[in-house]
Parts: C-alpha cells; sequence; structure tokens
C-alpha cells in the first residue's frame, strides 16, 4: 500500500470537512469580527440531526445516499434555525459592546448547547447506522470509499457555490460591502441585521453538512464532538487567513493534509519519540510558524497601517 | 477611623468565613473557598494580560500547568526530589514566566484574534506534551500524571497535619497569596509599567510613538501573567497531593477568562468578585438535583448537565445586561456609557489600526 | 514659562545648526510612488512647514520620520546619528516626538495619563520597584505627575486633568496630544495637521502655543493646510507634490513659486 497517497487521500476528506466548517467562522468574522465560539457545536446539532434521522431509518429499506439527503434535509434547516437564534439572542444585542462581550456570550452558547445536546442524546457516544456501501476503490496503491468521495465531491460543490455566491450575487455584493465596512454599507441601503443574519444561517448550513460528513465518516456523533472540530477549523480558517473565503478552503485542506501526514510520518520522522498522537501538536506548530511568517495568515490582507 | 473600622470588619469576616463555612455546610465547601481563592490568583494573573495590556490570551491554563509540574516533580517520589516549598514555588513561577515570554515573542505582531489561536494552540500543545512525555522516558508521568507530592510543609509543620484541617490550613495560604497577587496587581496597575500596558491596549502604534517599546513591555505582561499562574499552580499541586493533564485543559483557560471578562476586566475588585462568583456558581448548582428530587419526586433531567446549562446561561444573561461585566472600574462604566464606537476602538491593533 | 523638564543648551551654543537632514527619502505603496528624492534639512529652532495638496505624501514623510514606515531608499540624520530603520520608540527616545492627523490619543485614559504616559521613555520605574514602593519609585512617579501637570498647564488644559481623553473636545485633544508629546523630551517636535478642524479662536491660540514651544528651544516641523497660520509661523517651508519637494526657502519666496501656485490651483 502507498502509505504516501493513502494519508494524501485522508487528508483531503479531512480537510474538506474542516474547509466547511472553517468557512462558517470566516464568513461570521468577515461581516462581524466575532469569533463565533458556538460554531463548532452547530456541526454537532447537524450531525446529532442527521444520526437521528438516519436511525429511524435505517430499516425503512430506503436506499442509504437518500436516507443521508432526507437527514440532510432535516439537518440543515434545523442548524439554520439555531444559527439565526444565537445570532439574535447572544450577539446582536452586543454590537456595541467591548469586544470580549460577545466572546463569553458565545462560550455561553457553546455550553448551552452541549448540554442542551447530552440532555437530548445522553451521554454515550452514538453509533451511526451502516448505511453506505463499504467497498473501497483502488487508486494506485492506495484505497478511496464510497463516503470519502461523496464527502470531497459535495464539499467542493458547496464551496463553489458559495464562492460564486459571494462574487456574483446581489447578496454577496451587499456581504462583501458589510465586511469592508459597515457604516458606509448601511449609508448605501444595506440591511446590516438581515446580512448578518444570512451570514449566520448560511455558515449554519455549512456546519450541518459538515456535521453529516463527520458522523457518517467516523461513524459516531458526540455532544462534545463540535469542540475540538471547532477548535481545528477554527485554525483552519486563522491558517488560511481569517476573513478570506478561499483561505478558509485552502487552511483547511492543508491543516487536514498536514495532519494526516502528520499521524502518518511522525513517528518515522523523529524515531519513534512522537507518535500520532502529537499530531495536534503538529497542526498547532504548523499554524504558529505560518503566523510568525505570514501574521494575517496565508491569504488573508496585510492590511497597511496609516496612522 | 471610619476606614480601620472597615478594615477591621474586612478581616475578621475573612478570618472567620471558612470556620463558618465549615460549620454551615461542611468542609466540602471550605475546599471550595479553597479552591475560589486560587482561581482568584488565576484571574488577576490573566487580567494582567488581558486586562491591563488588551492581550487576548485563552491558553492561560497552560502556566497554571508549568507551576503545578514543577512542583510535583521536584516535590515527589516521582524523581525522589523534595526540595521545600519556598523554594520550589519562585522555581515553579519563574518557569511559568519564562514560558509566558517564549508564548509571547512570536505572538508580538499577530493583532487580537490572531493571539488567540496562537495561545490558545500554545496551551493545547503544553497539555499534549504532559500528557505524552511518559516516554521514552518518563518525565510527567504521561495521563496518569504525578501523585504522593508533597503537602506544603512551613518548618516541621506540614499543612496536611492535623489530617482533615488541611482545608482550614490551606484557606489561610492561599488567602495570603490571593491577596498578595491583588496587591501585587494594585502596584502594577497604578505604575508606570501599568501606564505602558494601558497605553498599548488603547493604541498600540501611538504608544509606540510615544517611547514605548511595545515588544519589551508586552513580553513583560505575558511573564507576569504567567509567572502568576505559575505561583498558583504550584500551591495547587501542594495542595491536592496529585496532578494530571486533565486539570489544565482548554476549557480551564476558558473558565479563567470568563472570570476576567464576567468580573470587570481591568478592575481588580471586579476580577476578584468574578472569580469567587464563576468559582462558586457551579459549586452551588450542584444543588439542582436534590432540587429536582423535592420538586418532582425523581430526576428529570440529568443534574450535571442541567447544573452546565444553567451555568452556560448565566454566562450569556449577565453579558447580556450588562457588558462591561458586573463590576467594571469607573472609567470603564464611563466608557461604555458613552457608547458607539468601543468595540471599533477595542479592535485596533498594529495592522488595522487607523482604518 | 519654560518647558519644565528641558534643560538645552541655547541653539547659537552648538556648533552645528542642523538639527535633522533628511537625504533622497523615497517610499512606494504598491506601485505608488508615494514619495521619491526627498531631501531636506531642518535647522535647530526653526519651525518648518511641510504643505502640498492631499495625497502629496507629507504624512508619509512623517511617518517615515518617526519610524512608522521604512523608506524604500535614501536617509535622514538627527544631530549627524543615522536614523533611518529605526522603530518608533527609539526614535521617540533620540528626540523626535509627533502629533497624528487623526488624532491617536489613548482615549479611555484620563488627561494627564495621557500625558504622563508620554515620560516614559525618560523614566525608569522598573516592576519590582512599582512591587516594593521604594522610595526612589516613589519619588519618579510623583515627578511624573508633576511634570505631566506642568505640561497640561503648559498647553492650556489643567482643568480637564482628569477628563478621559475622548470626552474632551476637539481642540484640546489636538492640545492634549502635544502635550503628551512635549512629554517625551522632544529635539523636534513634528505636528500633523495641528489646526485640523479648529475654529479660527482655537487656530490663534494654537499658533500663540507653537511659538511658545519654539521659543522655549523645541524645533518644529509642521504640516499644516492652513496657509494663514502657515506663512504667519513658519521660518522656512517645503512643499510636495506627488511625493516630490517642488519648493523651498523662506514664505515670500515660495508664494511665488509658479510650480506652487500651480500645484495647488492645479489640484484643486
Ligand atoms: N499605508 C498605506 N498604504 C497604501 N497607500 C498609502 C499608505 N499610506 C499612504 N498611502 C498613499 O500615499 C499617498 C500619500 O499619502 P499621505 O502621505 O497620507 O498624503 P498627505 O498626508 O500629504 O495628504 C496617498 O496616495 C496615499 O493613498
Ligand atoms: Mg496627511
Amino acid at each position: 500500500m502507498d502509505i504516501f497517497l493513502q494519508q494524501l487521500i485522508n487528508g483531503i476528506v479531512l480537510g474538506s470537512i474542516y474547509s466547511l466548517v472553517a468557512l462558517g467562522y470566516t464568513l461570521v468574522y468577515g461581516i462581524m469580527g466575532l469569533i463565533n465560539f458556538a460554531h463548532g457545536d452547530i456541526v454537532m446539532v447537524g450531525a446529532m440531526v442527521t444520526l437521528t434521522v438516519a436511525r429511524l431509518l435505517s430499516d425503512s429499506g430506503l436506499p442509504g445516499p437518500l436516507v443521508l439527503g432526507i437527514g440532510m434535509l432535516a439537518a440543515i434547516p434545523a442548524c439554520m434555525a439555531v444559527g439565526y437564534l444565537i445570532e439574535r439572542i447572544a450577539y446582536r444585542p452586543l454590537r456595541n459592546a467591548p469586544r470580549l462581550a460577545p466572546l463569553i456570550t458565545a462560550i455561553g452558547v457553546s455550553i448551552l448547547l452541549q448540554n442542551l445536546a447530552m440532555m437530548i442524546w445522553g451521554r454515550e457516544y452514538l453509533s451511526f447506522p451502516q448505511i453506505l456501501p463499504t467497498q473501497t476503490m483502488a487508486v494506485g496503491g492506495a484505497s478511496i470509499s464510497a463516503i470519502q468521495i461523496l464527502i470531497v465531491a459535495s464539499s467542493t460543490i458547496m464551496m463553489a457555490g458559495l464562492s460564486s455566491l459571494i462574487r456574483k450575487t446581489r447578496l454577496g455584493n451587499a456581504m462583501r460591502a458589510t465586511a469592508q465596512n459597515p457604516e458606509v454599507a448601511t449609508l448605501m441601503g444595506v440591511n446590516i441585521n438581515a446580512i448578518v443574519s444570512i451570514t449566520f444561517v448560511l455558515g449554519s448550513a455549512l456546519a450541518a453538512v459538515a456535521g453529516m460528513m463527520v458522523s457518517a465518516y467516523y461513524g459516531i456523533a458526540h455532544y462534545d464532538m463540535g469542540f475540538i472540530l471547532g477548535l481545528k477549523a477554527f485554525t483552519a480558517a486563522v491558517l488560511g487567513g481569517i476573513g478570506n473565503i478561499e483561505g478558509a478552503m485552502l487552511g483547511g485542506l492543508l491543516l487536514g493534509i498536514i495532519e494526516s501526514m502528520g499521524a502518518g510520518y511522525l513517528g518515522t520522522l523523529t524515531g519513534g519519540v512522537m507518535g500520532s498522537n502529537y499530531q495536534d501538536v503538529f497542526a498547532f506548530f504548523v499554524l504558529i510558524l505560518v503566523l510568525i511568517f505570514r501574521p494575517s495568515g496565508l491569504l488573508g490582507e496585510r492590511v497597511g497601517e496609516r496612522p | 477611623m471610619k476606614k480601620y473600622l472597615k478594615l477591621a470588619a474586612y478581616a475578621a469576616l475573612l478570618l472567620l468565613l471558612p470556620f463558618a463555612t465549615g460549620l454551615a455546610l461542611g468542609k466540602t465547601w471550605v475546599r471550595i473557598l479553597d479552591f475560589a481563592l486560587l482561581y482568584v490568583m488565576l484571574a488577576l494573573g490573566l487580567n494582567i494580560v488581558v486586562g491591563f495590556a488588551g492581550l487576548l490570551d485563552l491558553g492561560y491554563v497552560a502556566f497554571f500547568a508549568v507551576g503545578a509540574y514543577c512542583y510535583a516533580l521536584l516535590a515527589s517520589p516521582h524523581f525522589g526530589l523534595h526540595l521545600p516549598f519556598w523554594m520550589i514555588l519562585p522555581i515553579g513561577a519563574f518557569a511559568a514566566g519564562i514560558f509566558g515570554m517564549l508564548l509571547g515573542a512570536p505572538t508580538l505582531r499577530l493583532r487580537g484574534d490572531y493571539l488567540a489561536i496562537v495561545t490558545l494552540g500554545f496551551g493545547e500543545i503544553i497539555r499534549i506534551f504532559l500528557n505524552n512525555l511518559d516516554t521514552p522516558y518518563n518525565i510527567t508521568g504521561g495521563p496518569q500524571g504525578v501523585d504522593l507530592i508533597d503537602p506544603i510543609r512551613l518548618g516541621p509543620f506540614s499543612l496536611n497535619q492535623p489530617p482533615g484541617h488541611a482545608v482550614y490550613s490551606y484557606y489561610f495560604l492561599f488567602l495570603l497569596f490571593a491577596l498578595a497577587t491583588a496587591f501585587v496587581s494594585m502596584r502594577l496597575q497604578h505604575s508606570r509599567i501599568g501606564r505602558a500596558w494601558a497605553a498599548i491596549r488603547e493604541d498600540e502604534i501611538a504608544a509606540e510613538a510615544m517611547g514605548i517599546d511595545t515588544r519589551n513591555v508586552k513580553l513583560l505582561a505575558f511573564a507576569m501573567g504567567a509567572s502568576f499562574g505559575g505561583l498558583s499552580g504550584g500551591l495547587f499541586a501542594g495542595f491536592e497531593g496529585f496532578v494530571s493533564p486533565e486539570s489544565f485543559t482548554l476549557t480551564e483557560s476558558i473558565m479563567i477568562l470568563s472570570m476576567v471578562v464576567l468580573g470587570g476586566m481591568g478592575h481588580i475588585r471586579g476580577v476578584i468578585f468574578g472569580a469567587l462568583l464563576l468559582s462558586i456558581l457551579p459549586e452551588a448548582l450542584r444543588y439542582v438535583g436534590p432540587l429536582e428530587q423535592s420538586l418532582f419526586g425523581k430526576i428529570v433531567v440529568d443534574p450535571s448537565s442541567l447544573r452546565m446549562l444553567l451555568f452556560g446561561l448565566s454566562l450569556i444573561l449577565v453579558m447580556l445586561l450588562r457588558p462591561a461585566g458586573l463590576w467594571p472600574s469607573p472609567a470603564r462604566k464611563r466608557e461604555l456609557l458613552a457608547h458607539g464606537d468601543t468595540a471599533k476602538h477595542e479592535n485596533t491593533g498594529v495592522y488595522d489600526a487607523g482604518r | 514659562m519654560a518647558i519644565p523638564q528641558n534643560t538645552r543648551t541655547p541653539a547659537s551654543m552648538m556648533q552645528d545648526a542642523k538639527l535633522l537632514e533628511a537625504h533622497d527619502i523615497g517610499r512606494t505603496f504598491g506601485g505608488l510612488a508615494a514619495l521619491s528624492g526627498v531631501s531636506l534639512t531642518i535647522n535647530r529652532g526653526e519651525i518648518y512647514a511641510l504643505i502640498g495638496p492631499n495625497g502629496a505624501g507629507k504624512t508619509t514623510l512623517f511617518n517615515i520620520l518617526t519610524g512608522i514606515y521604512k523608506p524604500d531608499s535614501g536617509n535622514f540624520r538627527l544631530e549627524g546619528v543615522e536614523m533611518a530603520g529605526k522603530k518608533p520608540s527609539e526614535m521617540a527616545k533620540s528626540g523626535i516626538s509627533r502629533t497624528f492627523q487623526n488624532i491617536r490619543l489613548f482615549a479611555n485614559m484620563s488627561a494627564i495619563e495621557n500625558v504622563m504616559v508620554g515620560r516614559h521613555c525618560r523614566t525608569s520605574g522598573s516592576v519590582l520597584g512599582a512591587i516594593l514602593g521604594n522610595s526612589r519609585t516613589r519619588a519618579e512617579e510623583k515627578a511624573i505627575a508633576e511634570n505631566a501637570k506642568h505640561l497640561l498647564d503648559y498647553v492650556g488644559l489643567s482643568k480637564h486633568a482628569h477628563m478621559l481623553a475622548r470626552n474632551l473636545s476637539y481642540g484640546d485633544q489636538r492640545r492634549l496630544e502635544i502635550a503628551r508629546a512635549l512629554a517625551t523630551e522632544p529635539k523636534l517636535l513634528a505636528l500633523d495637521e495641528p489646526a485640523a478642524g479648529m475654529n479660527p479662536l482655537e487656530t490663534d491660540s494654537l499658533k500663540i502655543l507653537l511659538e511658545t514651544i519654539r521659543r522655549d528651544g523645541v524645533t518644529l516641523l509642521l504640516i499644516e493646510h492652513d496657509v494663514k497660520l502657515v506663512m504667519g509661523i513658519c521660518d522656512r517651508l517645503a512643499v510636495l507634490n506627488f511625493g516630490k519637494k517642488i519648493a523651498e526657502g523662506v514664505p515670500s519666496q515660495v508664494c511665488s513659486n509658479p510650480l506652487v501656485i500651480e500645484a495647488y490651483l492645479g489640484v484643486s
């Protein structure tokens, strides 16, 4: 088996998921300058809802992809609603407050969501029913599964869609204007509140899809799964340059590949001293290195200071 | 005269508090008080970085860990070293200070939110190393951590003696340290250095143009804040007799940050209040289980998640109702009343200022 | 009243009259040459003005002289010492201090605290001193506070010493920036449009303040749009246009320079 190719494929799959989640962070950050700490937990909600639907329908005889589709149809609106509510209740009233105030409400929301989820779905790991075909395809010494292809394909489609939405539509224009300068955007007739709500809802929809992917790919879901995933995705967003859409995609992919390569080679590279348990260190280390040399991330603009 | 009376009243309250608590609520609650005092120290330490200098640090618990492991490794059978605590505490504080500078050095050019993620990553890195440095050589004890740590000893007296009274003796030791921390914070705030911190928090470019070497001053903030953390870490290890990576998670960093922000960033009394409140509230919420039992005759929802749920809810509510914290400094209150561009103003960093 | 901390030798006793010499300074921003080949000499004790249309590069030159930007080419000396490439804080320590075109006070600190921050680079209180509160530190603190009070008085702000900077009127904020800059004991004080947004009354008293500062031995470099103010106060001036120096000299000379007239009329 070709370890390099296999790890590359695994990395791309993992990276696609990171990218989707990172997009949610970057969209919200771009518009509001806020780290939405609860974003990872929205991914968890997406995973939990899909998993619930999949469990209900697993014996129904419907084909696996259709079941997943129905799960998505349930998870996306659910996550959108959660995202919308979070923004209305916990962030909007604090728009003019000191910058750390919304960070604390975000932390509060995250705790709230996790514990609500724990009440609804329990504290055990839930397993995702086996509804997708498990056979794999061999590609030049490595293997790819159906779910892997599905993940990469659908996240690519979603990212392309989001990109053109932001670049080519009126809504996208309004979003970019708001990100650049909210006051001027208001003067130009942009309804900031609506734009912010839409941004949250969009990010949450991506999170729902990401949640479905993670739970179907790894076969489990858990009430605090959003935390570490959110952390990684946020790292990816920063790596690419937070606030930058392409940056989030690139950062996510890179982080996925770096982690996966780290897991594959760290042991050999360090003569067995550091195994794959250092995978996370490796990811953060790369992040810190990148930021030292490019303080605004890979694709982040270097905003010139104009005193 | 009135001032002295007030002071005497405070002193009496602080001296009697543990005994009254012990009588009324039992020793568990005295232990909770002990922890609350540790949190006061931690929150005050983080307040130097976040509140005074305006640098968002999400990995503060790493310094607590450094202090705790210093103590654990230098006073336990793990390496067979048994140094006295008055030697280890400064070593731990110093080591944590060095780590603070190590963290600070590469991050100086980063603006707010990038700094947040790097500090967060740093916290995780330290924890992962603590978790894994049991192979190939057993340095940290891995996930099991280090146990049988020597109790803190004042001359021939161990604070664990007589057994069962440890929580009281540690209360007084921690109280002493917490007061000292508050005193040092106060002195620093109203000093040349404290003004320089405030200046870089307000406008880094102007501060630099006025002759403040922002690099050194920021490093100093990191180092000072970190050494407070290291100090409390040492005390924690001596008190618990046991350390493991589990005590030093990101959640803990977030908790300490919440204390600072919820109490009133930059305002020493507010931060102390925030630390006391957030360390006692979750414990008080443990009573929701019994309460549920008595109200409904059975447990309707898992009390531990209900407890955390209420905790999350109160974080949200407090911030919505009092965005500058429960007890902000007078200046900060005025600033918030003045309203408007505060949020933007705080965002000012090297790369986005002046826009 | 003299600026309190200054114990300078009068300009006439110095061997060298040149305080600052800039040579061939250039700086581009993404292809746009904000400054190119600018050379100028500022003499000790004079008020030197820099004028030019918006976007001419005046502020950019300030940012280079105060270390906020590095020049792409050229160099400059303060009292014969090479300065280009130093950090802003080092510039301040060497004696170049400034105000900002769009005021950059420490908004949530009181007026007097703002000035006290300016004393930072001329004092040395350490963390240990602050914690111990030893007599040396206390004496220094006291001196800092007194000095700051003095300077507030000097610019006419002692009434507002304890107001937050953000709550001061616009004109007062500009004065406070000057006091803060003076607290660093500059040899060269660079003021970026100090009269911008001031009413005629405030401008008049600013003029008096600037003349007082000069009389007390500080050399002034002044960017100003108010031509009446500039011509009435400066000893010499330079005109920038599109990043180039197009004229230099005493006010009457510069006024009659056809290039200058064209630059001003042509652009507006
Ligand atoms: N940080 C920067 N990034 C990009 N362009 C800049 C920057 N600073 C100044 N400029 C450009 O340089 C030119 C000169 O600007 P400036 O020095 O501010 O002019 P003035 O102060 O004479 O009005 C302008 O075209 C301005 O847009
Ligand atoms: Mg200008």
